[in-house]
C-alpha cells in the first residue's frame, strides 16, 4: 500500500482585519493509493481551504503563512511554481469537483467547449478528438442524449446534470487523485446518492484515489475507507471509517455522530446537538479548541493543546484528546 | 441559440423594434450612400432657398439652397462612423485594461484606476475639445479624442464586472484544471465581461454621437462645407424663426438615433441582468 499523497504539518493562515485566521493549522495525513479519505467537519473548519491548498489554489494576496509539505509523487507541491503546477499537476494528475455545480461552470460556454478546453490544456489532441472524448465522458457520467448536451449551455441543465458535467471535466484527463469538495451539498437529496454512486463507480474503474470533503459524517463513513475529522482548522481524529463510526475516541466525533438524526426515533424527539459554537477563527485560544463545548473536559484541556497521537494497538487510529472516550462499553 | 433568444427579446417590445429598424435603415443608407440617387449635398439650388418640403426637395432646402435630406443622410455617415469607431476603440482598450486590472489587482490595478480617475476628473467634452483643438478638426481626430475620453468609463465597467466574475467558482474550477492566467482571462472571463461592456457600449455610442454633434456645433468636427448634424444646426440657427425645418431635420435625426441606441442598450442590459441573476 503506497501513499500517493502525504500532507505534512500543513498550515494555511490568512490575514484579516480582525487578526490572523488559522484556517488550517498543522494538519498531517496520508492518502493511500486507490483509497477514499473522507474529510469531515463543520462549516468553517478549514476543509475547503485544505483541499484547495493541496492544489496550490490559496488566494495569494491574503496569505499570512503557508507552511508544511504536500508530497505527491516525490515532489512537494507547495514548492512547485505556478507554471509547473499548471502543466503537470492541476487537472492532469489531481483534479477537483466543486460544491456548487450552478456556479462551477462558465455560463457563456457550451458544455462541450468546457470539457474540451480542459483536455486541450493537457492532452495533445485536436478539436475533433476532444469532442469525441467529451461525448464519451458525458455518456460515462450518465447524461442522457450526450450528443445534444455537448452544445447546451449550463443554464439549460438541472443541478444534478451540471454536477455530472463538473465530474466529467474533472475526469477528462484521467487524474490519479480526485478532490471532491462537498460534491453533493448543493444537490437535492434524491440526486445525492446517484452522484456519490457515480463517483464511486468511476473511482473504482480507474483506480483513482479520492479525498471526499463533507460535513455529513454519516454520508462519508459509508463511502470512505478512512475518515479524518477536522475542528477549527485542526485534525482531531483520524481512523478507518468503521472505527470512527463504532469507536470514536474524540468527544467531538462522538458529538457529530450523535447529531445525525435517527429516523427510528418517535416524532418530536429533540434532536441532539453539540452545545455552543466553534471558536472565532481569529480568537487566540489556550488549550484544546473544543474544550468550551466538551462534556469530558479536564483541567489539562484548558492549559495545553492535545496533539494527534496514535493508538498503541492500532496504528491507523489517532486522536487529539486528553480524556478520550473509553473503547469498552458505552462511555459516560 | 442564445443569440436567437437575445434577438427575440430585443424585438419583442415595439419600441426596441422601431429602434432596431431605424438604425438598420440609417446605417444601410449611410453605408450605400454613393449608390443611392440622393442629390449632391453641397450643391445649392438657388431657386429654392430655405424652402419647405416639396416634391423636388423632400425635406426642403437650407439657407443656401442645399437639399436637407441629402445633407442629413450624408451627415449620418460621419455621426455613425464616429460613434461606432470611437466606442470600439474605447471598449477594446478600456475593456482590456479593466479586465486585467480586475483580474490581477495589486499595483497594475492601482495604476489603471489612478489613470482613469485622473481622466474622469476632466469634464469629458472639454477634454475632447482640447484634444481636437490640438490635433486639428477632422473625423479621424474626433474619433481619437472621443475614444480617449470614453476609455476610462469602459475600464471601470470592465473592472467591476471582472471583479464579480473572478469571485465565481468557475474561475477557481479553471485554475484547478491548470488554466494559465492568459487562458482564464481570455477563455473564461472575456466573454462574460464582454457582455456588460457591450451593453454599456451601446449606450456609449449615443453619448459619442451627441458629443460629435456638440463638437461640430462648435466647429471642431469635420469642417464645413462637409455635412454634419451639428454643423447643419449651427447654419440653420440664424434663420430659425423663418425656416425652423432647417434645424429641425438634423436635430430629429440625431434625436432618433440617440434614442434608438439608448433603448437598445437598455433592453440589452435588462436581458443580461436577467440572465446573470438566473445563474
Amino acid at each position: 500500500m503506497r501513499n500517493i499523497l502525504e500532507v505534512k504539518n500543513l498550515s494555511v493562515h490568512f490575514k484579516s482585519d480582525f487578526g490572523v485566521v488559522k484556517a488550517v493549522d498543522d494538519v498531517s495525513f496520508d492518502l493511500v493509493e486507490g483509497s477514499v479519505l473522507g474529510l469531515v467537519g463543520e462549516s468553517g473548519s478549514g476543509k475547503s481551504v485544505l483541499v484547495r491548498a493541496i492544489l496550490g489554489l490559496s488566494p495569494t494576496e491574503s496569505i499570512a503563512k503557508l507552511s508544511g509539505e504536500v508530497i505527491f509523487d516525490g515532489v512537494d507541491l507547495l514548492r512547485q511554481s505556478e507554471k509547473q503546477l499548471n502543466q503537470d499537476v492541476r487537472g492532469k494528475r489531481i483534479s477537483m469537483v466543486f460544491q456548487d455545480p450552478m456556479t462551477a461552470l462558465n455560463p457563456v460556454m457550451t458544455i462541450g467547449q468546457q470539457i474540451a478546453d480542459s483536455m486541450k490544456m493537457h492532452l495533445n489532441i485536436n478539436a475533433k478528438q476532444a469532442r469525441e472524448r467529451a461525448l464519451d465522458l458525458l455518456q460515462r457520467v450518465g447524461i442522457p442524449k450526450p450528443a445534444e448536451r455537448l452544445d447546451s449551455y449550463p443554464h439549460q441543465l438541472s443541478g444534478g446534470m451540471r454536477q455530472r458535467v463538473v465530474i466529467a471535466i474533472a475526469l477528462s484527463c484521467e487524474p490519479d487523485i480526485l478532490l471532491a469538495d462537498e460534491p453533493t451539498t448543493a444537490l437535492d437529496v434524491t440526486v445525492q446518492a446517484q452522484i456519490l454512486d457515480l463517483l464511486e463507480d468511476l473511482r473504482a474503474e480507474r483506480q483513482m484515489s479520492m479525498i471526499m470533503v463533507s460535513h455529513d459524517l454519516g454520508l462519508v463513513s459509508s463511502r470512505a475507507d478512512k475518515v479524518a475529522v477536522m475542528y477549527s482548522g485542526g485534525l482531531v481524529e483520524i481512523a478507518s471509517a468503521g472505527k470512527i463510526f463504532e469507536a470514536p475516541r474524540m468527544p467531538y466525533t462522538r458529538g457529530l455522530l450523535d447529531s445525525i438524526p435517527d429516523i427510528s426515533m418517535p416524532s418530536h424527539t429533540k434532536l441532539k446537538t453539540i452545545p455552543g459554537r466553534p471558536p472565532q477563527a481569529t480568537s487566540i485560544t489556550v488549550g484544546c479548541k473544543f474544550e468550551p463545548r466538551c462534556s469530558r473536559a479536564v483541567d489539562a484541556c484548558m492549559s495545553s493543546v492535545p496533539s494527534l497521537s496514535f493508538d498503541p494497538s492500532d496504528a491507523s487510529h489517532a486522536w487529539a484528546c486528553f480524556n478520550p472516550i473509553e473503547t469498552r462499553g458505552e462511555s459516560r | 441559440m442564445q443569440a436567437k433568444n437575445l434577438i427575440l427579446t430585443l424585438i419583442k417590445s415595439p419600441g426596441t423594434l422601431l429602434a432596431v429598424l431605424w438604425l438598420f435603415a440609417l446605417s444601410t443608407v449611410a453605408a450605400t450612400l454613393d449608390l443611392l440617387p440622393f442629390m449632391n449635398p453641397d450643391e445649392s439650388d438657388f431657386e429654392n432657398i430655405a424652402a419647405g418640403p416639396s416634391s423636388l426637395h423632400l425635406l426642403g432646402t437650407d439657407e443656401i439652397g442645399r437639399d436637407i435630406l441629402s445633407r442629413t443622410v450624408t451627415a449620418s455617415q460621419i455621426s455613425l462612423q464616429v460613434g461606432f469607431v470611437a466606442v470600439a476603440i474605447a471598449a477594446v482598450i478600456g475593456g482590456t485594461l479593466g479586465l486585467c486590472a480586475g483580474y490581477f489587482r495589486g499595483k497594475f490595478d492601482l495604476l489603471v484606476m489612478t489613470a482613469t480617475d485622473v481622466l474622469l476628473a476632466f469634464p469629458g467634452l472639454i477634454l475632447a475639445l482640447a484634444l481636437v483643438a490640438v490635433l486639428g478638426a477632422s473625423a479621424q481626430n474626433v474619433i481619437i479624442a472621443l475614444g480617449v475620453v470614453m476609455t476610462p468609463a469602459f475600464a471601470r465597467v470592465a473592472r467591476a464586472s471582472t471583479l464579480s466574475f473572478t469571485a465565481r467558482p468557475f474561475v477557481t474550477a479553471a485554475q484547478s484544471m491548470g488554466a494559465s492566467h492568459r487562458q482564464i482571462i481570455w477563455g473564461e472571463l472575456a466573454a462574460n465581461v464582454g457582455l456588460s461592456v457591450l451593453a454599456y457600449g451601446l449606450t456609449a455610442i449615443s453619448v459619442a454621437i451627441l458629443a460629435e454633434g456638440a463638437l461640430s456645433f462648435l466647429g471642431l468636427s469635420v469642417p464645413p462645407p462637409a455635412a454634419t448634424w451639428g454643423g447643419m444646426i449651427v447654419s440653420g440657427k440664424e434663420v430659425l424663426a423663418e425656416a425652423p425645418h432647417i434645424v429641425l431635420m438634423p436635430a430629429l435625426a440625431m434625436f432618433l438615433t440617440v434614442l434608438s441606441f439608448n433603448s437598445i442598450g437598455e433592453t440589452f442590459r435588462k436581458v443580461i441582468d436577467k440572465r446573470v441573476s438566473q445563474l
